[in-house]
């Protein structure tokens, strides 16, 4: 939840307060929740429509500065644990990518970040987004091609 | 070439996590808490869609005061009528004092003590 929130708002207070809400609505609609879907796919459902609601908002307000590091301001972390390759200047490389996905369309960004960075099935990424798991191909091809075409013009590679 | 971009794309893309805030479910359970100590109408009055249809008709009332005042003079009409009414009163108040003192004098004249 605070993955999907932080990766789509960009702010982390935003984003710590639309899981918030999100606990409550969920605690209030729990009642309701028939198990078609999977718990976790019901949960970020409702996220994923809160940041739509914030994004929409937001579009009458003042856009985020860019700021030096959009990972802290998230509230995003490195992976630790992960490996990276010789000589790969991981945080740049972190930066200049999350700037590139905050360019994307909604509907792609969406995409990118259930399936590449929280790691969901198409098909559950698709039921989350309120989509079908055919949507969901088409979006994260057109996404990746504009990643890594802008990713590398931001590496100047 | 494009291989080895999508495995740099897949590894940053899953290289950033997202720590949960402990605060973020404190707050959360203190309103699910809150929520359940407060009666349902308090809530509904304290809909933002609520408060402002509030503010909306208190907005209605006053001007509507505001137009059903008689235009111009009102104020000095007002005066006059308080002034008018304060005299009269003043006025009466001195006949029903003067006529208690003089009966309380003629009460006293007529010794009727004595």
């Amino acid at each position: 939840m605070h993955g999907l929130a932080r990766s789509m708002l960009r702010n982390r207070e935003e984003a710590d307060d639309i899981v918030e809400d999100a606990l409550l609505k969920i605690h209030s609609a729990a009642a309701g929740f028939r198990g078609t879907r999977g718990l976790r796919t019901w949960t970020l459902r409702i996220v994923a429509n809160r940041c739509r609601d914030a994004l929409r908002r937001r579009k009458f307000a003042a856009p985020p500065p860019d700021e030096l590091d959009p990972l802290a301001s998230a509230g995003l972390s490195i992976d630790p644990t992960r490996e990276w390759e010789e000589g790969e200047d991981q945080k740049r490389a972190l930066i200049a990518l999350e700037r590139v996905l905050a360019e994307l369309p909604r509907e792609q960004r969406e995409a990118v970040i259930l399936v590449n960075r929280l790691g969901l099935p198409l098909a559950e990424a698709g039921e989350a987004l309120g989509t079908t798991e055919g949507a969901m191909k088409s979006r994260l091809f057109r996404a990746r091609e504009t990643l890594r075409v802008k990713l590398r013009e931001a590496l100047g590679e | 070439m494009q291989k080895r971009e999508d495995d740099r794309l897949d590894a940053l893309l899953s290289a950033v996590r997202a720590e949960p805030d402990p605060r973020v479910w404190t707050r959360a359970r203190a309103r699910l808490a809150a929520e359940r100590e407060e009666p349902r109408w308090v809530t509904w009055l304290g809909r933002p869609v609520t408060l402002a249809a509030s503010a909306a008709m208190l907005v209605v009332a006053l001007g509507g005061s505001l137009l059903l005042q008689p235009a111009g003079g009102s104020t000095a009409d007002a005066t006059t009528l308080t002034d008018q009414l304060l005299a009269e009163r003043g006025a009466a108040s001195a006949d029903e004092l003067g006529g208690t003192a003089q009966a309380a004098d003629a009460a006293g004249d007529s010794g009727g003590l004595q």
